[in-house]
């Protein structure tokens, strides 16, 4: 009917699996390369079950040595005498999971997290942005590579499909339902996803490919492995659809580290920040957002409160290196009561990010470079050292300005006398000679109903050493001191 | 030791010599807002870049008034103003009322190394047309940070000191007195000779600050 089409176009919906084969692994290696540096070179593995006497997962070094998953602990301690131990932490796994949840988000609005081994996200839709494939799965492995996870990668036009193919051969890419069906007869049935009861009845049967299950009669395979299995199969081939429940993205951001041992200097507390800070950008770039600021939480040992260092910056902030920037004057200024066992980092707000204007000979415009100016000295000043100033409508002069964190640009609206460029506040008994009165007097008086009510005749004095002072007598005061209001500087 | 070897620091102390400095030399001056005083400058106006020293007999002499139309200039062309622990509060109605855009300007309280660090950052940001600083017991090698701070974010920084640090060297490339009764004189300016007399200004107060409907 029609020649093939010009370019590579998938079935819709088109599912992406990122399958994590050492998951439990990968969460630990972050976790510990947050805190030091961390050899992954020699053998290590984590442990579970009774008294944690077996080994869930071992990396490459140990594996080479004969240890693998499931094994007693004291056997594979004898076949590799260097192995490096440590309990598994399924919180570390969930974590991470998580986090691939949000990364994928920034690709798709339809992420699961229901296979507890894959993150899965519908690239279809997406890929007309993201695309071609083939670029687009390299930007995949080259991010979460630089991040320390491995996955494996492959799409088809079910879930299910796209997780077992993602296990049995990484970076497949099935386009449509014919296709499937062929890799899928072909599929090892032990990467097929089914329970293990039905796994180990089918083997002991001997199949060994979904296709030799699949060529089946549907009812006499019913009869064998139940409906439950039957209707799993039925969404891995496509025959039945396969709702996932979607990932929601939170609406506030919070990760954390523990450490081994208290923390309390500086520049040892700057390599879990960074590694922090670092997937925080990554999570923001995926999500397409920026932060106002964020909160560094520092744990104590028992009874003492968390240290929090509010880090808040002057224009919505995504970039890794400005956010550490940042964070790092913050934590230099900061003193910690005691020294801290965790660092976690919140983020409340988590607003859609604009661009700021970018040309290509001026990095950034004067206006961003005016935000980051004042985050700089905010993180390290504090908020209150780094502030603005506004006008207030009132009469009394003390009180007719205050401090304001973001200022609005505002014309003045006030037409009275001359006001002097330096206030004092409080007046102080004018000390210094006066010469001549060079104008007034301006009376200013405020009405009953202010909080502290003035009458007040104001002189602008000139002092015998030159000065211009702004000086007021109370009205019924004439014959008192001069009291200095400020200076025409 | 042969007469004819005299330390350049030396000449340039005794204003026998001028240091040129990198980029921003050859460029115009930025415009003072003060006629007479642009005349009288080297450049045509404030040297550009670089760190200006006022010096002061005493407080309240006319010294924010004189930089009045520079700051209400580059602020309308977008430059941020930073004020590192001025030694008043800077109050806004009279800023306002001047025409000053108080949404450019921002004033940092802070002390000694903290404000020095702060105004470096401004100088050096690219993002302020101008930093006003109030340094304390400040050395050689702390102006000459600053000086070089403002080469790089093309700023003009202005550093206010008593009258008496005259005495001291500075890498600053113009030390101004700030007379009483709106005169200034000029002690060094970088591209020329200083005019040996005062120059007046022209500060007619009443009138610079009036309030503008």
């Amino acid at each position: 009917m029609h020649a093939s089409p010009p370019s590579f176009r998938p079935a819709s919906p088109w599912w992406c699996a990122l399958h994590l084969p050492q998951l439990a692994l990968d969460a630990e290696a972050r976790h510990r390369r947050a805190l030091q540096a961390f050899d992954d070179e020699s053998p290590w593995a984590l442990t579970d079950g009774p008294q944690q006497r077996r080994v869930h997962a071992a990396n490459v070094t140990a594996r080479a040595q004969g240890v693998h998953a499931g094994q007693a602990v004291a056997s594979a301690q004898l076949l590799c005498p260097g192995l490096a131990l440590g309990a598994h932490q399924p919180v570390r796994d969930a974590a991470l999971r998580e986090w691939l949840a949000g990364y994928a988000y920034g690709f798709s609005a339809e992420v699961s997290l229901r296979e507890p081994d894959t993150v899965l996200f519908e690239a279809g839709r997406s890929l007309g942005l993201f695309g071609p494939w083939p670029r687009w799965q390299q930007r995949l492995r080259d991010e979460l590579a630089g991040c320390g996870v491995q996955v494996r990668i492959a799409c088809a036009p079910t879930p299910l499909a796209a997780r077992g193919l993602a296990r049995a051969h990484d970076g497949l890419a099935v386009a449509d339902a014919t296709q499937l069906q062929r890799l899928l007869a072909r599929l090892p049935l032990g990467l097929a996803g089914l329970p293990d009861d039905a796994l180990r009845l089918l083997e002991r049967s001997g199949f060994k490919r979904l296709g030799d299950v699949l060529a089946l009669p549907r009812a006499a395979l019913a009869k064998r492995i139940g409906p439950a299995v039957l209707d799993r199969l039925d969404r891995l081939v496509g025959r039945a659809p396969d709702p996932l429940p979607l990932y929601e993205p939170p609406t506030r951001y919070a990760a954390r580290l523990d450490f081994d041992h208290p923390l309390a200097d500086a520049t040892v507390l700057v390599f879990p920040l960074r590694r922090l800070l670092q997937e925080f950008a990554l999570f923001l770039v995926q999500r397409d957002g920026g932060v106002p600021g964020f909160r560094l939480v520092f744990g104590h040992e028992d009874g003492v409160a968390p240290t929090r260092l509010e880090v808040r910056l002057a224009a919505p902030e995504r970039d890794a290196a400005r956010l550490f920037e940042l964070a790092r004057l913050k934590l230099d200024s900061a003193r910690l009561p005691v020294p801290a066992v965790s660092l976690g980092l919140e983020a409340d707000e988590l607003p859609g990010f604009h661009p700021g204007h970018r040309d290509l000979f001026e990095a950034r415009t004067r206006e961003g470079d005016a935000g980051l100016l004042d985050s700089r000295l905010r993180a390290r000043l504090g908020d209150a050292a780094v502030q603005a100033l506004a006008v207030v409508d009132t009469h009394r002069p003390e009180a007719a300005w205050c401090w304001v964190d973001t200022p609005r640009t505002r014309l003045p609206a006030l037409a009275e006398g001359p006001r002097p460029l330096w206030l004092i506040d409080p007046p102080i008994v004018l000390r210094e000679a006066v010469a001549d009165v060079i104008a007034g007097p301006e009376r200013i008086e405020t009405a009953w109903w202010d909080e502290e009510p003035v009458r007040r005749d104001y002189y602008r004095l000139r002092t015998r050493g030159g000065q211009e002072a702004w000086a007021f007598r109370p009205v019924g005061g004439e014959a008192g001191p001069w009291w200095l209001h400020g200076w025409f500087a | 030791m042969p007469a004819a070897l005299v330390s350049l620091d030396a000449l340039i102390h005794q204003r026998r010599l001028w240091p040129a400095a990198g980029q921003a030399a050859g460029r115009p001056g930025e415009p003072t807002g003060h006629a007479d005083l642009d005349a009288a400058l080297p450049g045509g106006g404030w040297p550009p870049a670089s760190l200006l020293e006022l010096l002061l007999p005493m407080d309240g002499v006319g010294e924010l008034r004189l930089l009045l139309p520079t700051l209400v200039r580059l602020a309308r062309q977008g430059r941020s103003l930073l004020m590192v622990a001025p030694p008043y509060l800077p109050y806004a109605p009279a800023l306002a009322a001047a025409g000053l855009d108080l949404a450019r300007l921002r004033v940092v309280r802070a002390e000694g190394r903290d404000a020095l660090w702060a105004a470096e950052q401004g100088l050096r940001s690219g993002a302020c047309g101008v930093v006003l600083c109030w340094p304390q017991a400040v050395d050689d090698r702390a102006l000459r940070r600053l000086s070089v701070a403002a080469e790089q974010g093309d700023a003009l920084g202005f550093a206010f000191r008593p009258l008496r640090a005259l005495q001291q060297p500075s890498p600053a490339a113009l030390r101004m007195e700030v007379m009483p009764g709106g005169l200034v004189r000029l002690h060094k300016c970088r591209g020329g000779a200083a005019p040996a007399t005062p120059v007046a200004w022209g500060a007619t107060p009443s009138v610079a600050l009036r309030a503008v409907h």
